[in-house]
């Protein structure tokens, strides 16, 4: 199976993107991409056919760890195993969007050169644009259009994250979390949040001093877990394509086992879509009084809970009089 | 719902170029200025480039060399994208460039075809000015 890439010039609409999703043409992939990371016009639509066609026959697989970790250069070793056996392989990548400036520097793809002139392989970098939790709103939505669109294998890389970003868990089949020797004490293995996301644990520059050690204080932590569920933890130096076998068996093994929860876990992601969804409209329409209400606040005529209490209340009353127009 | 439209810039470097300042200082500028700056990193193909640019769905193609050779990269380039059927995207150039140099790449339809020395706030308008 290829990725067929066709002729069509100037820039498709809504709808040539979603016919040409269908007829498997990158080019209605990476539009409808565009579309939904800029809250352009019929995205809704597309997103509901997205959803409605969305194969959950694709594996997908997630990879994530702190700046720096080697998240690119695996998921490039990862995409290689893949290729070999023919699979089509869909990536999102994601970087930080700077808060200072709105302007983000996307660089996983260096990691990923290799696969540029692969029609086997599509890769896209996304911002994070504002996301909490390691994922952006759009990676979350582009998921749906990369199901729909049918990889045989989706691979999301999470911008570097620190303790809590443990969005991508709830969305992806396998997590694997990376951690690079030097990460920290067995203190730090006991904390709360990434390290209790993993599926596997990647060790990965095994060639510096501490591999071992750390392998052994993130084995220890796991002993308490009964021992069908405890993540393997594996060594790699990922650019040296070092490790990567035993990595893609450990995924094989951990996706066979987790198979068995895939209801629970699936209502579990449709729960987190659809509160994430809600979240981000709500975020959307409580912006344009964020400036009235820091004013008042500085003026002390009122507290940051009462503002927040205001704009709560305007957005509902906003609400009721859209359902009134609706039905007159 | 927020409209976000961010401009997206794909900055490649084809062929057998080491010379990466010019490419790193135009990654973190664009940042600053409120861009998504995406890099494929040294030593690319015309079609990795190609490739890159459509799959990332960007709104200029930046092409950086120091060899001399960036019509020669251009001229590739257009072909592989034509060959997936783009024939509207917006590339400019810059880097180590003769005048001839320029006249070829203007008449190819590359645009900016910056030489060393080139104030930023050129290159910005230029990239803003091509990019909607």
């Amino acid at each position: 199976m290829e990725v067929f890439l066709h002729n069509l010039t100037g820039i498709p609409r809504v709808d040539e993107a979603i016919s040409l999703m269908k007829a498997r043409n990158i080019r209605g992939l990476t539009r409808a991409i565009s579309i939904v990371e800029n809250y352009e016009e019929g995205r809704d639509a597309l997103l509901n056919d997205a959803f409605q066609r969305a194969s959950e026959a694709c594996f997908t697989l997630g990879f994530t760890g702190a700046p720096g970790v080697g998240k690119s250069t695996l998921v490039n070793a990862v995409i290689r195993h893949y290729r070999r056996s023919g699979k089509t392989v869909g990536v999102m990548a994601v970087d930080p969007t700077s808060p200072f400036s709105g302007g983000a520097v996307l660089g996983d793809r260096i990691r990923m050169q290799e696969h540029n002139p692969d029609n086997g392989v599509y890769i896209r970098s996304l911002a994070s644009r504002k996301a909490l939790g390691g994922l952006s709103e759009a990676t979350k939505y582009a998921l749906y259009l990369y199901k729909a669109f049918g990889f045989d294998v989706i691979i999301v890389e999470t911008l570097g994250v620190g303790q809590d970003e443990i969005d991508v868990a709830r969305y992806v089949d396998v997590t694997t979390v990376l951690l690079v020797p030097g990460y920290g004490d067995t203190i730090q293995m006991a904390k709360a949040g990434i390290m209790e996301i993993a599926d596997l644990f990647v060790i990965n520059k095994s060639d510096r001093p501490g591999a071992d050690l750390l392998k052994k204080q993130v084995q220890n932590i796991l002993y308490m877990k009964a021992e069908k569920e405890r993540p393997p933890v594996l060594n790699t130096i990922a650019d040296q394509n070092e490790g990567i076998d035993d990595v893609m068996e450990a995924i094989a093994e951990v996706r066979q086992r987790k198979a068995l929860q895939g209801q629970e876990r699936h209502r579990k992601r449709i729960v987190e879509e659809i509160r994430s969804s809600v979240l981000t409209r709500l975020a959307g329409d409580a912006e344009p009084h964020l400036d009235e209400m820091a004013g008042k606040v500085l003026t002390l005529s009122m507290t940051p809970i009462e503002a927040a209490e205001l704009i709560i209340r305007r957005i509902q009353k906003g609400c009721l009089e859209d359902d009134e127009k609706n039905s007159i | 719902m927020p409209k976000e439209k961010k401009i997206r810039v794909l900055i490649a470097k084809v062929g057998c170029d080491i010379h990466e300042r010019g490419a790193l200082t135009l990654l973190t500028t664009f940042r600053d200025e409120g861009m998504e700056a995406i890099y494929t990193g040294r030593y690319q193909t015309p079609k990795g480039v190609a490739n890159a640019a459509v799959s990332e769905d960007v709104d200029v193609i930046a092409l950086s060399d120091h060899t001399g050779s960036l019509p020669i990269i251009a001229e590739a380039v257009l072909a592989e994208l034509k060959k997936l059927g783009v024939t509207d995207m917006p590339i400019i150039a810059g880097g180590l460039l003769t005048q001839e140099d320029v006249k070829v790449l203007e008449r190819m339809g590359v645009t900016g075809n910056y030489g060393p020395g080139t104030p930023m706030d050129v290159i910005l308008t230029h990239i803003r000015n091509v990019a909607c």
